[in-house]
């Protein structure tokens, strides 16, 4: 797990006048389950498929095991790619789909049938090796894709998308064989997604991207705890933001409706705005103000059940928006109903000052 | 939307009749004469016979234009094909600007009136030297065929995932062994449509093989020639031996073509 595999350094590409990759650099290590995430249009699937050869970036580097890559075709290089529509050979069996790769690749014939066999096994689809693409579900045309990429055996996987077509039952399952997948083969995942869900349950470390940049690189954990900027806790969820500005004191945040104390931070966040970030799962509620940490007054708004855990949305007196993370436990009390009031309290040291 | 079985429109059903009747009654007509004994074609007919057909088969200027005509066909179905398979795969795999001008100017030819397009061939073969010869003929023929192969081809490209290529070369396939082992054998049925129906438009075709064929005599300016000459039901022998033969090759073509029928997943 500590060896360097594959190196992003300041990679660039540009469309016309648009860069949709904008100085990625990013060090992935060998055996490293990596996804890179943000919202369409934000450079992942530019990174993605200059890692694969399909596209060459405008400029800046590509090393795999310290060897500049960027001038290899695709051909030559070893990162089979899982799209997103799968991209199955139409009029091809199941079989000559999977023989695909070992076939460029020369092996001999008996080797081919034999190594075809044993990934369509293991992906559970040797039963229809046969049948055409056409007469797959998603879920196998799912096997299959994932099957023609690991004929090969490569050192790295990459998959843009996979699960995003899969109905979501499917998408759980899906998710859990891909984790297993990877422990078995050890090889490095970079695994292409929007769903945080997806990223969050299966990733080593998250790649966040917004406007071809890289936001931020830490553990799902990491992520959520300490999100590198406004966007990252935007997009992350589950966070109440507060714009206003840091006093001199350093320890009072000031908004537009009130002033929040906050633990003096190390570091000044860059710029005159900045932002409070107070996750919804550090907020307290109970029935009137005891004068200790911040606290405010609101009234519920609505009621939002997620299965164990319920969201509240507030509505503060002065018109801010909160939202607090309960339990379904919490919930059964019957305390908390719609347009009851309520008082949101959170201590200073469970905030986390960002910078805008 | 309605799940009762729809009455019959009988009006629709009597128009549709009468255009058919419009394209087809000449058709019969030539093919029922092509049998009858009279020298005039004239109603009631005076017998059976086949001897219209025996004295076409032994014309030799009959046979050497079905010849020239075969040939030609069988190259410019041959040329046009391919060169409309390039054009439909650069559309496919390319963006680039003037794409909308590339695939118009590549489908203009048919659209240009063919007594234009004849004289422009004749004028400008004769300026290379290219004028009355058979090679003449068939750049003339390609030139207006390969249109109808690009349009099918590209219609059968369509229907593929624009993914697929990068899939393959990402499996380590080149760029000259993904376009044999994928792209090919996708378009295969097509090709072999085009093919036929190629052969089929320049076996057919007069005004451009009146203009630069020269001494070389395609069957249809044969025919011309005949008719001007003379009116006899050997005409109608040939007419029907033509119409037999363009209709089983487009017949033949359509048999091919998978149309929009195979359509990748997704």
């Amino acid at each position: 797990m500590s060896v360097t595999m594959l190196e992003l350094d300041n990679l660039e590409k540009d469309f016309g006048n648009s860069k949709a990759v904008d100085g990625v650099s990013l060090t992935v290590k060998k055996g490293e389950f990596i996804a890179i995430m943000g919202p369409s249009g934000c450079g992942k699937t530019s990174t993605l498929r200059m890692i694969a050869g399909l596209d060459s970036p405008t400029s800046g580097e590509i090393r795999l095991w310290g060897r500049r890559i960027n001038e290899d075709p695709a051909w030559k290089r070893d990162a089979p790619l899982v799209w997103q529509n799968y991209a199955l050979f139409p009029l091809m069996s199941v079989r000559k789909n999977v023989e695909f790769g070992l076939r460029q690749r020369g092996y001999p014939s008996a080797r081919r049938v034999r190594k075809a066999e044993e990934w369509m096994e293991r992906m559970g689809i040797l039963a229809f090796a046969d049948r055409s693409i056409d007469q797959l579900s998603g879920g196998q045309r799912q096997r299959v894709a994932l099957a023609r990429a690991l004929a090969n055996e490569p050192e790295m996987l990459l998959l843009d998308e996979p699960l995003s077509a899969l109905d979501p039952h499917l998408r759980i399952r899906m998710q859990a064989e891909l984790v297993r997948l990877h422990r078995e083969l050890n090889i490095t995942f970079i695994y292409i997604t929007h769903s945080q869900s997806e990223a969050f349950a299966m990733a080593d470390r998250v790649v966040v991207m917004n406007g071809g940049r890289i936001q931020q690189v830490a553990t799902p954990q990491e992520l959520y705890r300490r999100p590198a900027n406004r966007f990252v806790a935007e997009f992350i969820g589950g966070n109440n933001l507060f714009s206003g500005q840091l006093d001199g004191s350093g320890c009072r945040f000031t908004t537009a409706a009130r002033d929040i104390l906050v633990e003096r931070p190390s570091t000044p966040p860059v710029g005159d705005a900045a932002c409070l970030m107070v996750p919804a799962d550090r907020i307290e509620l109970d029935n009137h103000c005891r004068g200790s940490g911040n606290e405010i007054q609101a009234h519920i708004a609505t009621i939002e059940i997620n299965g164990s855990t319920a969201t509240l949305h507030l509505e503060s007196d002065a018109g801010e928006e909160l939202q607090v993370q309960t339990s379904m436990r919490e919930l059964d009390t019957g305390r908390y109903l719609v347009g009851s009031p309520v008082v949101a309290r959170w201590q200073a040291q469970d905030s986390l000052l960002l910078s805008a | 939307m309605n799940p009762a079985k729809p009455r019959p429109n009988l009006w629709l059903y009597g128009y549709v009749g009468v255009i058919f009747a419009f394209v087809f009654t000449p058709i019969i007509t030539t093919v029922v004469f092509a049998f009858d004994v009279n020298r005039y074609p004239s109603l009631p007919m005076g017998g059976l016979t086949l001897d219209w057909f025996r004295q076409v088969l032994a014309d030799a200027s009959l046979s050497r234009g079905v010849r020239t005509s075969l040939s030609v066909a069988l190259c410019s179905a041959v040329v046009a094909t391919a060169l409309g398979f390039a054009g439909a795969y650069v559309d496919y795999r390319y963006r680039f600007l003037g794409k909308n001008l590339y695939l118009a100017l590549l489908t203009l030819p048919p659209l240009v009136p063919v007594v234009i397009l004849g004289l422009a061939m004749l004028t400008f073969q004769s300026r290379i030297g290219l004028a009355g010869s058979v090679q003449g003929l068939i750049v003339g023929h390609i030139v207006l065929c390969a249109p109808f192969a690009l349009a099918l081809i590209r219609m059968r490209l369509a229907s593929l995932d624009p993914d697929i290529e990068a899939a393959a070369w990402n499996l380590g396939a080149t760029q000259l062994s993904t376009l044999r082992s994928v792209i090919l054998p996708f378009c295969l049925p097509t090709i072999l449509a085009c093919l036929f129906l190629t052969a089929a438009v320049s076996f057919d075709e007069f005004m451009i093989a009146w203009f630069v064929g020269g001494t070389n005599e395609t069957l249809p300016v044969r025919v011309l020639a005949m008719l001007q000459g003379q009116v006899s039901p050997r005409i109608n022998a040939v007419g029907t031996l033509v119409f037999g033969l363009s209709i089983a090759l487009v017949l033949i073509s359509q048999l091919f073509n998978p149309g929009r029928r195979g359509r990748t997943q997704n």
